[in-house]
């Protein structure tokens, strides 16, 4: 009974439908979310003492870097459970979360550039934050792309799955990297333990869209998973029912 | 709002530039990252849907000559 909702995850057409009904919500809740956290940041939040109003890059860069890294888990925990129960729905959440990832991390190293002209003067330099975050990037794609290297796709997804694991190393490297190295890139502005650096007027637009961009992960991921599902599941009654049905 | 006018908006003292187009490739990004799979099942389903209709089609061929 208590493991009912571990079995329903992996019913594809139960994940189809529950996909749906959930983004038909979620969708509209997060453009409004990422709408409003814009507009806050750019227009009423108050610039910076030091950095001026370069600093509102800091609306896209922080929420787009902090998911972009909480996505590997998801793979890498999702590899996992392919891994581990073979599990048809865990392997395309692995699949579809690799180029999410991917656009989320090539958003988070294209603001930063973009940001770091005006603040330190140069679009790139090869710091530990930064290269680690490259390094993510392509973790991302080699994920993608080892998929589909293979021909036989059971192989492909062990393959994968392996390979997201091990690249697991990575993320706490990224995290501690501001720490452990010092470079231009500045410290976590927003900690958990001790005190956080940012105003509060600064603070309540950012945390928004942290959370807007934390919905937006969870609709592309569904969004991925229902297209994924049809194609994967296409010999399928559901399937026919679904598409000959037209909903 | 912090800014006076739209034009200061547009601006932002001289950072107008790094900020807006940070902003452009992000709603560019995210807007491409929303419409791929939608376009992708609206396809696979197309394509499927013409299958199955060729299927039942074929079938129904088959029938009529028996």
């Amino acid at each position: 009974m208590a493991w009912t909702w571990f079995h329903r995850l992996g019913s594809p057409p139960w994940i189809y439908h529950f996909a749906g009904r959930v983004l038909r919500y979620l969708l509209p809740l997060t453009l409004l979310m990422l709408c409003v956290g814009a507009v806050w940041g750019l227009a009423f939040a108050p610039p910076d003492f030091r950095q001026g109003n370069s600093y509102r890059i800091i609306y896209i860069h922080v929420p787009v870097s902090v998911v972009a890294l909480a996505g590997y888990y998801v793979m890498a925990i999702a590899g996992a459970v392919s891994l581990i129960w073979r599990m048809k729905v865990a392997d395309l959440i692995m699949r579809v979360a690799a180029p999410i990832g991917a656009g989320l991390t090539l958003l988070a190293l294209i603001t930063g550039a973009v940001w770091g002209k005006p603040t330190w003067g140069t679009w790139w330099v090869w710091d530990a934050r930064i290269t680690s975050m490259v390094i993510l990037l392509f973790l991302y794609i080699g994920v993608y792309a080892l998929y589909e290297a293979y021909d036989n796709k059971t192989l492909a997804a062990k393959a994968c799955a392996i390979l997201s694991l091990v690249g697991t190393v990575n993320i706490p490297i990224i995290y501690k990297s501001v720490d452990w190295w010092y470079s231009l890139h500045q410290p976590a502005s927003i900690k958990f333990t001790g005190g956080t650096t940012i105003d509060p007027s600064m603070l309540y637009p950012l945390l928004l869209m942290i959370s807007a961009v934390y919905a937006l992960y969870v609709c592309l991921l569904l969004l991925g998973l229902r297209a994924g599902l049809i194609d994967s599941e296409s010999t399928t009654n559901w399937v026919k029912r679904e598409v000959l049905g037209g909903h | 709002m912090y800014f006076e006018s739209i034009a200061d908006l547009i601006a932002m003292e001289g950072h107008g530039v790094f900020v807006w187009s940070s902003y452009a490739v992000f709603a560019i990004v995210i807007g491409l990252m929303i419409y791929l799979p939608i376009a992708q099942l609206a396809r696979h389903k197309a394509r499927l849907k013409a299958r199955f209709d060729a299927l039942s089609r074929s079938e129904s061929e088959l029938s009529d000559k028996r």
